[in-house]
């Protein structure tokens, strides 16, 4: 039977971490990315947004 | 004598931009494995100077004089002696980071090398606040509007790839350039590794290598393949950066030579063009590792997302008459990704961010040292 996706990551994984360490080695199946959630990237976009209207205040551009 | 020291501290500094400069454009390309390194370096090293070249023809208006940004007098900037103290402030700068793989604004180079130096010529003449705009503003808000236009640009592509239905397969190396999708491989339980279950000729086809493994966009979008789709754009992209950046760049640094009257327009840029395809070709690779491989992880989209993001603010942003450089756009633009997908290594971001604050001082520094040697010989 074929395994599931996460052993399938974790064996990919340990063959790159075998990989001699002079190689240019990825991951074959790259590990699960922690995505920002949509909120999260929302209220960091706005406070950035504030943040470059302050400086542009800040500079009087 | 000076003359001819500034004509070839005028192309170290070009050499220098070069070997720094060169992956900005294609730092992405290479970071995501969408192609080698010798590729990338060719790509943008190509594009940069057609960009150059066509400076001559598409942006004469921008050769103009140095001007010294209004830190210094008129009469002090067109020196030649002021002249090589700044060129050689900045290229000694550039080179620096380079050596050590950080990088850094040529521009914020020579500006610095021009608030140094100026001191030595001008002193109290020195118009240090200048320096809000040309060096402050462009450090504080470029980086800044890349993240901010990188992280929802990237969820908003996420959400749009998984409504299309195009989903990711992830690919083993097997020999120098065959790729196997893993769903095509079959497990052995005995021992523990995989196969290709289709191959008849009884060659056993293993995960054990996984140099060069990447994942690749399965699906097509308006009858072309979404991976042939994502592949194009980014070429494309990172080929009008570096386009951009030698179209930018080459007449800055032949407005060096301009002043004094050293050669012509055409010949400066040329020869400025061929010193920056020298440097890119000969010393890009510490700066092209830090930027495509440690500030962030990606992948091809992501990559894509960070270079349509550089490309936009490079080539529209300063039409706009948003001061941006486009070193702390590309490098704000691949960290916007690494803030998304969790992959930013601070310890990087926070080293290019203090190379970018030491610029000033440290090209100040060596070009006050540089002028008032020359001084005390002339």
């Amino acid at each position: 039977m074929r395994p599931a996706d996460s052993t399938l990551r974790a064996q990919t994984k340990q063959h790159a971490e075998a990989c001699a360490p002079d190689t240019d080695c990825d991951c074959a199946v790259a590990p699960p990315q922690q995505h920002l959630s949509w909120p999260t990237t929302l209220a960091l976009t706005l406070v950035g947004a504030l943040a470059c209207f302050l400086i542009l205040n800040l500079f009087g551009a | 004598m000076l003359l001819g020291l500034l004509v070839l501290m005028t192309l170290f500094v070009a050499y220098a931009n070069g070997a720094n400069d060169n992956f900005k454009g294609v730092a992405t390309l290479y970071g995501s494995n969408t192609t080698n390194f010798k590729t990338a370096l060719w790509i943008g090293t190509a594009a940069t100077f057609a960009g150059c070249i066509s400076s001559v023809f598409l942006a004469e208006a921008l050769v103009k004089a140095f001007s010294g940004k209004g830190l210094v007098p008129d009469a002090v900037s067109s020196a030649p002696n002021f002249l090589l103290a700044v060129a050689a402030g900045a290229a000694s700068t550039v080179m620096l980071a380079t050596v050590i793989g950080f990088p850094i604004s040529t521009t914020h180079a020579l500006t610095g090398a021009l608030v140094g130096a100026g001191y030595i010529a001008a002193g109290s003449q020195l118009n240090i606040s200048v320096l809000g705009t040309a060096f402050f503003l462009p450090l504080l808000l470029s980086p800044l509007i890349a993240i901010l236009l990188t992280m929802p640009l990237y969820k908003l592509a996420h959400a749009a790839v998984s409504r299309l239905g195009i989903g990711k397969e992830t690919c083993v190396c097997v020999g120098p350039s065959v790729f196997v999708p893993v769903r095509q491989l079959a497990y052995n339980a005995n021992t523990g590794s995989y196969a290709r279950s289709d191959v008849a000729t009884g060659i056993g086809v293993t995960i054990g290598t996984t140099k060069d493994c990447v994942q690749k966009y399965d699906g097509r979008v308006m009858g072309v393949t979404a991976q042939g789709l994502v592949n194009g754009l980014h070429y494309l992209s990172g080929a009008a950066v570096s386009f951009a950046r030698g179209l930018n760049d080459a007449p800055k640094i032949a407005g060096l030579l301009l002043v004094v009257q050293a050669l012509n327009i055409q010949v400066s840029v040329v020869a400025i063009a061929l010193a920056m395809a020298l440097g890119g070709l000969i010393q890009a690779r510490k700066v092209a590792e830090t930027m495509s491989k440690k500030i962030s992880k990606m992948n091809d989209g992501q990559a894509l997302t960070a270079n349509l993001v550089t490309a936009f603010m490079v080539i529209f942003a300063s039409r706009l008459g948003v001061p941006v450089s486009t070193t702390h756009v590309s490098v704000g633009a691949i960290s916007g990704i690494g803030i998304v997908n969790g992959t930013a290594d601070k310890g990087v971001i926070g080293g290019i961010l203090l190379s970018w604050l030491l610029t000033l001082p440290i090209a100040a520094a060596l070009a006050a040292g540089v002028f008032w040697l020359l001084k005390a010989v002339t």
